[in-house]
């Protein structure tokens, strides 16, 4: 099966004053039809500017994305072909507009895309509605009557009514609680398998990941450090920075306490990125060859990529 | 003896009534560290405001009692809170920027404390500043009591908070989300800092959290929360190990790593929104197993050794 989504070699980099700062800094992967890739890291790594990038709403410095073939910034600006990539984002209860009602909201991509009338896209949205367990009553409802999982489920039902190939999840999950979470999860999982979606799925949350991905990219400052299918990452995490990663991770373990194993040091600034690889001053292998190489993401075993000199 | 004693505290809205909290019990020995847990709307924060004598205007204690080490939080009939006991109870919140004077140097603002609370001279203050940043984990102490917040990172803006916790003396620190918005290889760092203080022994911690995987790796003792009711409590391996409240199983069940079982009950589980003006059980309204008792009292805590449910139907037997 070819890629539905092909990111070569992109680099975002924002310009501070007159300093250039690096965000994302020539990251490539690839998605295919009904597949969920996942991009894990912390703060400053590069995922949301990524994600905005695979949506078509910021413009890459160098490095393309392309949809089906398509450049997705040509994508985005064309009126017929737009609807095929769609944004979820994490605060629905403050991306929605707080004055229109659930159903204006829910049919405003039909009505901007497609110039659908009201009627018409009524008989749209009350069935895209149902799908995410809402029912009539929500028509004339408001975002400010709706409790966090519901404004997710209008957002998730607006995202998805212009039956996108491609849906980028910036933090779908992450300002809800842990019960709506598990049920925001499901429900993107049934209709990812209903429609053969493709998601990019932003998130810090590992236990989220583990759920929903099929595969996992982690990030640190700006590069792709490891990638891989999600249970192999999961059991047999390559890369020093996601070992560190998943061993911060506190478990539910009800028979035995959690040994808290801290990784060293903090993220250094994008701005004052270190020669050689960016993890060196962090990691407890580096050695001289560190600060010397920077290390490239190649290929380490079937479907996993690893970039770290360290590798056996 | 108990270093945090709370007995059926009741928190009322004064102008209708309403009860945001009802019939809290919490108890922490020395040495020990209790999550309150709960989502959103379950009234936690609002429990830690009480505490700390914060809570909005129009919010007030309308019954119960609270002792912390031994002294009494509120006094005479209308149970307005003593502020003799504000250095005995530390806060470190979610949002430590918001917690700091930005415009005031870290070191500045440590010796300030130190000064005015424990009247300790300049330069005993600030050795001392020095020294409780080294204890937090802070390897030079020097860089960051000369810079103001804004130029320290999150999770290092939490240390410094933390430290100044600890320059107080308080014996009970309250620890509200401390970890919230924080990454996760800086909150397990947090974590361990927050463990390794209570090693000593000499404090009491009241963990406020929505994350039970953090309540599981730091707590000896759980307060389920929900919609202003205590749930169950009861020491943190057998609450995981064998959850008896329905709301409880729920949460739990909706974990990422739970294995699906024939005895779920997360599918039978409603969705409705925390109703405050409710007679019986708050989560009667979502709960599969709720009769009309239900909907009509206050379920009355049921005790069995180390655990309580607050349930009519399913007490530990």
């Amino acid at each position: 099966m070819s890629p539905l989504l092909q990111v070569d070699d992109l680099v975002i980099t924002y310009m501070n004053g007159r300093r250039r700062v690096p965000a994302v800094r020539g990251v490539s992967f690839a998605a295919e039809p009904g597949e969920t890739i996942a991009l894990v890291g912390e703060s400053g790594c590069g995922k949301s500017s990524t994600a905005r990038a695979v949506a078509g709403l910021e413009a890459p410095t160098t490095g393309r994305v392309r949809m089906a073939g398509h450049d997705v910034g040509a994508i985005a600006r064309d009126p017929k072909l737009r609807h095929l990539v769609q944004m979820v984002f994490q605060h629905s209860d403050q991306s929605l507009d707080q004055m229109w009602t659930v159903e204006r909201i829910v049919a405003e991509p039909l009505a901007r895309m497609h110039r659908m009338r009201r009627g018409a896209a009524r008989d749209r949205v009350v069935p895209a509605l149902a799908e995410v367990g809402l029912g009539d009553e929500y028509l004339t409802r408001r975002p400010r009557d709706l409790s966090g999982g519901q404004a997710q489920r209008v957002a998730i039902a607006r995202a998805l009514i212009t039956r996108p190939q491609l849906v980028v999840l910036d933090e779908p999950t992450a300002s809800l609680d842990q019960s709506v979470r598990s049920r925001v999860l499901a429900l993107l999982q049934r209709l990812q398998n209903e429609r053969k979606m493709t998601y990019v799925f932003i998130s810090h949350d590992l236990a989220s990941v583990r759920r929903i991905a099929h595969r996992v990219a982690v990030m640190y400052l700006g590069r792709i450090v490891e990638v891989g299918p999600t249970a192999e990452i999961f059991r047999n995490p390559m890369h020093p920075y996601t070992r560190g990663l998943l061993e911060s991770e506190p478990r539910v373990t009800p028979n035995e306490p959690w040994e808290i194993t801290p990784m060293r040091g903090e993220t250094p600034s994008p701005s004052a990125i270190p020669t050689g690889c960016a993890f060196q001053g962090r990691c407890p292998l580096a050695g001289p060859q560190c600060a010397a190489v920077d290390p490239r993401l190649v290929e380490v075993a079937g479907g996993r990529l690893l970039a770290c000199v360290k590798k056996d | 003896m108990s270093l945090l004693a709370v007995d059926d505290l009741d928190l009322r809205i004064a102008r209708s009534g309403q009860t945001l909290l009802r019939d809290v019990t919490v108890s922490i020995e020395r040495g020990s560290i209790v999550g309150l847990v709960g989502e959103s709307g379950s009234g936690k924060s609002m429990f830690s405001l009480a505490l700390m004598g914060l809570l909005p205007d129009g919010v007030e204690v309308s019954a119960g009692t609270a002792e912390v080490a031994g002294r009494p939080i509120f006094r005479g009939a209308s149970r307005s809170y003593d502020t003799a006991v504000r250095d005995r109870i530390a806060l470190v919140s979610q949002n430590p920027r918001a917690a700091l004077n930005p415009t005031m140097r870290i070191g500045k603002q440590m010796v300030r404390v130190l000064r005015q609370r424990r009247r300790m001279g300049k330069i005993q203050a600030r050795d001392e500043a020095r020294e409780l940043l080294r204890k937090v984990g802070i390897s030079d102490p020097l860089r960051v009591e000369r810079a103001y917040p804004h130029q320290l990172s999150g999770g290092m803006c939490q240390r410094v908070v933390i430290a100044m916790a600890l320059s107080v003396q308080a014996p009970v620190l309250i620890a509200d989300e401390p970890t919230t918005g924080l990454d996760v290889t800086i909150q397990a760092q947090i974590l361990l800092l927050l463990k390794e203080l209570m090693a000593d022994g000499d404090r009491a911690v009241l963990m406020v959290t929505h994350d039970l995987a953090v309540v599981s790796s730091m707590c000896d003792q759980v307060i389920i929360l929900y919609g202003g009711q205590v749930m169950e409590v009861g020491p943190t391996q057998d609450i995981f190990h064998d959850p008896v409240h329905p709301y409880t199983r729920f949460l739990l069940e909706s974990l990422e790593d739970h294995v699906p079982s024939a005895d779920d009950i997360g599918d039978r589980v409603t969705e409705s929104s925390v109703d405050f003006s409710l007679a019986g059980c708050r989560f009667a309204k979502r709960c599969p197993f709720s009769t009309d008792l239900c909907h009509r009292e206050p379920p009355l805590a049921r005790r069995s050794g180390t655990r309580t449910v607050n349930c009519h139907h399913r007490g530990v037997s």
